[in-house]
């Protein structure tokens, strides 16, 4: 219970600090594209979240990521009138209910012997992370 | 912009499942004898690939944050457990806030304390830029091209002093153009290192062993099967031995307890178990490395917050860890701060009874004198290291002095260095052992 308590306090901690720093990156931009190095951080994080995660976890994330993104697009893309039209809202539920059914097929079919979830979830496996930087005696 | 949005947002969708997913690891444990394992492991590895995105000053931040928060952690659960209230756990507690207060007077009541607490924290960061900076400072090529004699003579012409600093960073940017083209074989003993200068092979065996642990150890956790940390392990000191010469692998093994305590500070514990049954010997440097982290690390750098002393006689759960932890965190901070002789003097006059008890902080300092020596042969700094003298109006700490450092050192430097240059040995003095032992056993001077 203790080293539990530890890791989760670690890992909020490294969280909050993970926000400061991307929100430092965005006022101390570098390079030509302000936000590349805050989007490939999101990015490396993301994946190492992921990678910890079991089969049915992954699929519930991909389903959310994947409406997320549509909707972006949406409002992003082709500056924002992409979120006035119906037809790309319609085909958007209809894709995603599609989805979610096509995963609740795969978890029905990827049930553990007792009917709990795949909680397999990566336990132990290093995160693949860029290698880290140099501190104090050692270089990057 | 469109990509920053996307994964702005999938960030705090990624850790929500990621939490769900953690109170499904602990509600249904795959092993009932340790429910939060898994849960655990995956706290590790996502905190780990965090870390990996910071600066060095944010990771800093985090170091000591983190450190301090497993600090009362402990406590509260000592607390809650009635531990705390044991006779023993107090008279621990109490002493270790009388040690800390005493720390904090030490550096902040008196303004000569204060005005060496800034040195050392100024010595230490300008250590720390030498070899974080490294490849500006050499012009280190980054296609991986490297004229290795050209690079160490640019390393010796920033004088004495850098250039130590600076050839371990070019040892382990030189190993690192190695990686990923197996076998990786002969790094130091190839033909393209056959011209490096006999001076430079401590510290470039020291850049070797950084770079080897630090492309290994990122791929073990805490929670790995045991035999795959084996493995690992086994590896790191496979490699050594196929790239170090002859008698300077301890310099390479050394580096392994720097990176494992700096980076993955909750692995030193698994590593110690595991290499007691690999090699006693590897182990040895392991915590002398350690020791060498502990002087660097963001908690014990702010002047008069906390005290790497006490972490380095706490850490290692036996004798041999605690000698080599004391004997590389002296080994740093003299090196470090040998400009600065009245540093180690000030240091001496708090802890000298400590450091009385054994011959470990002494071993440090004789052996990192050992080794500077060779590196930077008539060294202006060791020379004036080894003629100043404290204030003799504080006898205690004259005596002090030539006990614990003048005299090991002078015997370091003209008795122990030349026997182990001649057996060619150097290796051996990154671990703490007694050195006049060694020389019995090569056959003397």
């Amino acid at each position: 219970m203790r080293d539990f308590t530890k890791s989760m306090m670690s890992y909020s901690w490294a969280t909050s600090m993970f926000s400061l720093q991307q929100m430092l990156n965005l006022l101390t931009p570098q390079g030509r594209d302000p936000t590349a190095k805050v989007t490939e951080a999101f990015n490396n994080v993301t994946a190492a979240v992921v990678e910890q995660l079991g089969d049915t976890m992954k699929e519930t994330f991909r389903i959310g990521d994947r409406m997320q993104q549509e909707m972006v697009d949406m409002m992003l893309g082709n500056f924002g009138l992409g979120a006035l039209d119906p037809t790309r809202w319609m085909k958007m539920a209809s894709s995603m209910i599609q989805q979610s059914a096509e995963a609740a097929k795969k978890v029905t079919g990827g049930t553990t012997a007792n009917g709990a979830p795949a909680a397999d979830g990566g336990a132990g496996s290093a995160p693949s992370a860029s290698q880290p930087q140099g501190w104090g005696p050692m270089p990057q | 912009m469109l990509e920053f949005a996307k994964s702005a947002i999938r960030v705090p969708w990624a850790m929500s499942v990621f939490g769900a997913q953690q109170v499904a690891n602990v509600l249904l444990p795959c092993d009932f004898k340790q429910p939060t394992r898994q849960a655990n492991a995956a706290f590790y590895s996502v905190t780990q690939a965090t870390e990996d995105q910071f600066t060095d000053l944010l990771w800093a931040s985090f170091q000591v944050g983190d450190e301090l928060q497993r600090g009362l952690m402990d406590l509260v659960f000592n607390l809650l457990t009635f531990r705390a209230f044991t006779p023993r756990y107090i008279t621990r507690l109490s002493s270790d806030i009388a040690e800390q207060s005493a720390e904090t007077l030490r550096v902040l009541t008196t303004g000569e304390g204060f005005r060496l607490a800034f040195q050392e924290a100024r010595n230490n960061f300008e250590v720390y830029n030498l070899v974080k900076h490294v490849h500006q400072l050499l012009n280190i090529p980054s296609t991986g091209d490297f004229d290795l004699s050209d690079l160490i003579n640019r390393a010796y012409a920033l004088g004495q002093y850098p250039d130590l600093w600076t050839v371990e960073g070019l040892g382990h940017d030189y190993a690192d153009t190695f990686w990923g083209k197996e076998p990786i074989r002969n790094i130091l003993t190839g033909a393209t290192a056959s011209g490096l200068p006999d001076k430079s092979l401590t510290m470039m065996h020291a850049g070797l062993g950084l770079s080897f642990a630090q492309h290994l150890m990122p791929t073990i956790t805490p929670y790995s099967p045991v035999p795959e940390i084996r493995r690992v392990l086994q590896e790191f000191v496979g490699l050594v031995q196929d790239n170090a010469r002859k008698g300077y692998e301890g310099a390479a093994y050394e580096s392994l307890g720097l990176v494992t305590r700096t980076w993955h500070s909750q692995m030193v514990a698994i590593v110690d178990q595991q290499l007691s049954e690999i090699d006693q010997e590897v182990l040895s440097y392991f915590w002398h490395g350690v020791g060498r982290a502990l002087y660097f690390l963001p908690l014990y750098v702010v002047p008069g917050f906390s005290s790497p002393w006490r972490a380095a006689d706490r850490e290692a759960p036996h004798e041999l860890g605690r000698r080599n932890a004391i004997a590389g965190l002296s080994w740093a901070s003299a090196l470090v701060n040998i400009k600065q002789p009245e540093i180690l003097a000030s240091l001496l006059r708090y802890r000298g009874d400590q450091f009385s008890k054994d011959d470990s902080f002494s071993n440090g300092v004789m052996s990192t004198m050992a080794m500077a020596n060779d590196t930077t042969p008539e060294d202006v700094y060791i020379s004036a290291f080894l003629k100043y003298r404290p204030d003799s109006a504080d006898p205690r700490l004259v005596d002090l002095w030539n006990t614990l450092v003048i005299g090991p050192c002078e015997k370091a430097l003209q008795r122990y260095y030349p026997a182990l240059k001649k057996h060619n040995r150097l290796g051996e003095v990154f671990h703490y052992q007694s050195l006049e032992k060694l020389l019995g056993r090569l056959g003397g001077v």
